[in-house]
């Protein structure tokens, strides 16, 4: 036992400083995951920080600890001092790979011990739930740190064995349908592995189990075996000719993957639940007993499609539409997929009998148009054609109607309005902005024959390729000249759609809203106050807007609701100090929508 | 202790179809030096690794203080100082701190000897080891080895790379620790003037086998050889007991090296015969 411990107590001394500056610095990493989970608007459990940390800068600290404790003893050759000393082969070789597998261990434990320290703060974490997560754990560390042992032996080819492996994993894990983390050990830190808090995954764990003790016997059979010869010949630097034969197989590797083109076609995007209504292209996820219901709006929403593609000329590719009843019923919510899928997902709260189905379809074709164009049609400033069009296919809903005239009453229809799009959303809010858009449109389709509404709209949205317009479109708006082309001059159109929204004003209510930065003591904070609103909901919107007064993603607002006449009661102290810039806007709930009272971008004094 | 401190019997070691040693034996009494000697790759190192447990035997065995090393070989090791041929501390230690470190896989270690073993051979206790000469790492090997007292020293071709100087105090510094303390050194080389220097009784290995095992003096009175033009008949078919090891011409003169396994060469009559230096006698050995 003393020869154990002196030699313990020797690896502690030679490799501690370097391994305790490398725990120190996994810490802070491990703090800065745990700070960003903390803090990140999408994360479901602190634990996350633990399974990042685990996937990612654990097997970091067992290749640097493989390298140290093993494959360094094995090349200096201080092995051969060890040899000459009254100790067993073995002995050595057990003492390294407990010593690297506590602190493996040690390193593995301690992430999941702070994150779920910080995570029982404010999660029902139970000690079955942090038991079967220490347990994946400890058992992934296992099979890790066996790994890096029997590497650590096999000498000079550790490095060409790490890079193809990379290789091979990164290929199998992009060119090929083969789900790595379907199998051990990763599958014991798979996408969901601290979430899982009832079972035990008994098979991985054993899988996981007997691939460390195949790979703890391999690094045995390299360490000791043929007396410890075949390390020996192992550890030995490597040839020009080995160096040279091994440059040459990767290159040739890439090159053959390279040549291959194996890159991966994804399965595409589809809902895998049984309650999915399918028509056409569309596909709408539904409740059960809501299949009637959500086929007709499957069914509605195709023949938009197809009148769009017939409009457009351009073939338009599936679109999902998956409900989330905490949406308003004009609120729709567009889940980015794949590049390279054709296909759209939508959320909305469509089983409500509240939805605003036309806003719904419109907002789909939108993005599905969005979508077959690359992102093209999206931007300004021809965004407003893109609502415009395709709230005018789906067909008119009074509730923009509505929208539109109460924006009327804060905004004269100006071209400009349109044409800088993000202003007024930021301003008004989607909903309004949305109705200003097909109120224009509309006015626009008055005006034109059909055939040259749809070739005006092609041109703008789906033209065949890029046009140098579309280059200087920041100086000269393509809008405006495809308008001019079709014979509609910007005041014209101005005035047809004024005369559309006049006959609209009366049927708007009045209601008023401020916002200020507020100070109590040394702390500033928001205040809102709404009037003419009493009885409705309202809500105060701020986030931090950074250096940059970038556009706001909604994913970044703070939102605070409550009743319009008690919202100057919600103010935020604290959140912004002096000097931050600051977006703040109030919203009502009104004609259907959330339509934005006030909105600011204020700094902070 | 009375019978043999070490013995070799029929050791026998394979690397698949290379023989490294085939059936080695040899004897070391208490208390004496013993030279070991061989060309390279004779070899001298299998058998020391074996002795050491460092390597199992295909064949025959290693006796340490009359037990078998077969099993027990840490128990057994922990009685014998080592020298090995290449020294490969961890640099980073310091003699102090090596001391420390190997003193551990020891029962009957002695700091305190070892340190003062390593002052009188002019080495400095606390500087990294990386930074030692060739010769001053091999003080240190000798350091360490004695450093826990050992009854059985094993020198393992200690002088390789030295320069003569290192290489001389060395052999003094063995030969004057045996004479001192009484211990059994068992000291492996191929320089004959190394073993002529230092030890009591020589082993020749050759081919994986024993040529010679005995006292250097009966080795000298063993061999002879005989110079001129034309040979006596009885030299070229010489009678039992005598055999003829070198028959060579150099320069047009003849020369023919005989042994006699018991030192008598009155079989011979009158033909005159030379003593060989033991440098000569060594290579005719294992030329033959």
């Amino acid at each position: 036992m003393d020869r154990v411990l002196t030699l313990l107590e020797k690896e502690l001394w030679e490799h501690g400083l370097a391994l305790g500056a490398v725990l120190v610095f996994l810490g802070g990493i491990a703090g800065l995951l745990l700070l960003g989970t903390a803090v990140g608007p999408q994360t479901i459990t602190v634990l996350d920080a633990h399974a990042s940390f685990v996937r990612i800068f654990l097997p970091l600290f067992g290749l640097a600890l493989g390298h140290r404790l093993v494959a360094r003893e094995y090349g200096a050759p201080t092995h051969r001092f060890l040899a000459s000393l009254p100790i067993h082969r073995w002995e050595i070789l057990v003492t390294k790979y407990a010593l690297g597998l506590a602190l493996v261990g040690l390193a593995a434990g301690g992430s999941l011990v702070i994150t779920g320290a910080v995570a029982a703060i404010r999660e029902p974490l139970t000690g079955r739930w942090i038991s079967l997560v220490m347990l994946r754990t400890e058992v992934f560390a296992v099979a890790l740190w066996s790994f890096f042992f029997a590497m650590g032996l096999v000498g000079r080819w550790r490095f060409p064995i790490y890079l193809g492996l990379a290789i091979a994993l990164t290929f199998v894990g992009t060119s090929t349908d083969v789900a790595l983390r379907r199998f051990w050990p990763f599958a014991l830190v798979g996408d969901t592995f601290v979430l899982e808090r009832l079972t035990a995954p008994w098979g991985a764990l054993g899988g996981a189990t007997a691939i460390a003790l195949g790979l703890f016997a391999v690094g045995m059979l390299l360490g000791a075996g043929r007396e410890g010869r075949l390390q020996e010949a192992l550890s030995t630097r490597m040839t020009l000719r080995q160096k040279a034969g091994v440059a040459v197989g990767f290159a040739l590797a890439l090159v053959l993957l390279d040549v291959l083109d194996l890159e991966r076609r994804p399965d595409p995007f589809a809902f895998e639940s049984a309650t999915v209504a399918r028509q056409g292209r569309v596909s709408v996820l539904h409740e059960p007993g809501g299949e009637a219901r959500a086929t007709a709006m499957a069914a509605r929403l195709e023949e938009d499609l197809a009148r769009a593609e017939a409009w457009l000329d351009l073939p338009l590719g599936p679109v999902f539409v998956a409900p989330r009843l905490d949406l308003g019923p004009a609120e729709m919510e567009h889940e980015p997929l794949d590049e390279d899928e054709p296909a759209v997902l939508v959320r909305a709260a469509h089983p409500s009998p509240e939805l605003e189905e036309r806003s719904l379809r419109a907002f789909a074709l939108a993005r599905a148009i969005e979508k077959a164009t690359e992102g093209r049609a999206r931007h300004e400033p021809r965004r407003w054609v893109l609502v415009g069009l395709s709230h005018h296919l789906v067909g008119a809903d009074p509730a923009w109607s509505r929208r539109a005239a109460w924006l009327g009453r804060r905004r004269a229809p100006r071209y400009d309005t349109l044409r800088q799009r993000e202003r007024l959303e930021e301003r008004f809010g989607e909903n309004a902005a949305d109705a200003w858009a097909w109120l224009a449109f509309d006015a626009l389709a008055a005006e034109l024959p059909e055939e040259q509404l749809r070739s005006f709209t092609r041109e703008l949205l789906a033209p065949p390729g890029l046009v140098l317009l579309d280059v200087i479109a920041f100086r000269v708006s393509p809008v405006e000249a495809r308008l001019a082309d079709a014979g509609i001059d910007v005041a014209s159109l101005e005035a047809a759609w004024a005369a559309r929204l006049r006959p609209l004003r009366a049927e708007v209510t009045r209601a008023h809203a401020e916002v200020a930065i507020a100070q109590d003591g040394s702390l500033r904070g928001l205040r809102a106050a709404v009037t003419g609103a009493d009885g409705d909901t309202c809500a105060l919107l701020h986030a931090g807007l950074g250096p940059f007064d970038v556009p706001l993603e909604r994913e970044a607002w703070s939102r605070e609701e409550a009743p319009c006449e008690a919202l100057d009661a919600r103010v935020v102290l604290g959140r912004y100090g002096p000097g931050d810039r600051v977006f703040v806007a109030v919203e009502r709930a009104a004609l259907g929508g959330w339509l934005r009272l006030a909105a600011s971008r204020r700094t902070v004094r | 202790m009375t019978g043999p401190i070490l013995e070799m019997r029929s050791l026998e070691k394979r690397y698949g179809r290379v023989r490294a040693l085939e059936g080695l034996s040899l004897s070391v009494a208490p208390g004496e030096v013993y030279g070991f000697l061989g060309r390279n790759g004779a070899g001298k190192s299998t058998a020391i690794r074996i002795l050491m447990g460092i390597t199992r035997p295909s064949g025959g065995e290693v006796r340490l203080f009359g037990e078998s090393t077969r099993g027990a070989p840490v128990r057994l090791r922990q009685r014998i100082g080592y020298v090995a041929q290449e020294q490969a501390f961890y640099p980073w230690m310091s003699a102090r701190r090596l001391g420390r470190f190997v003193g551990g896989f020891y029962p009957t270690w002695d700091q305190g000897a070892f340190e003062q073993l390593c002052l009188e051979q002019g080495l400095p206790l606390d500087r990294a080891a990386g930074g030692f000469s060739g010769g001053m790492k091999m003080k240190l090997a000798l350091a360490l080895a004695l450093g826990h007292r050992p009854p059985l020293l094993v020198l393992d071709e200690p002088t390789a790379g030295l320069d003569p100087v290192a290489r001389r105090e060395l052999l003094e510094r063995v030969r004057e620790d045996a004479e001192r303390t009484g211990r059994t050194t068992f000291f492996s080389t191929h320089l004959i003037d190394e073993v002529e220097l230092v030890a009591d009784r020589v082993c020749i290995v050759d081919d994986g086998k024993a040529r010679y095992e005995g006292a250097i003096a009966e080795l000298s009175a063993r061999v002879r050889c005989w110079r001129g033009v034309d040979p006596p008949p009885i030299l070229l078919a010489p009678p039992p007991g005598i055999r003829v090891l070198g028959d060579r011409t150099f320069r047009g003169e003849r020369r023919i090296t005989l042994e006699a396994a018991d030192a008598d060469w009155s079989a011979l009559g009158g033909v005159a015969l030379e003593a060989m230096p033991l440098e000569e006698t060594f290579i005719e050995m294992v030329r033959s």
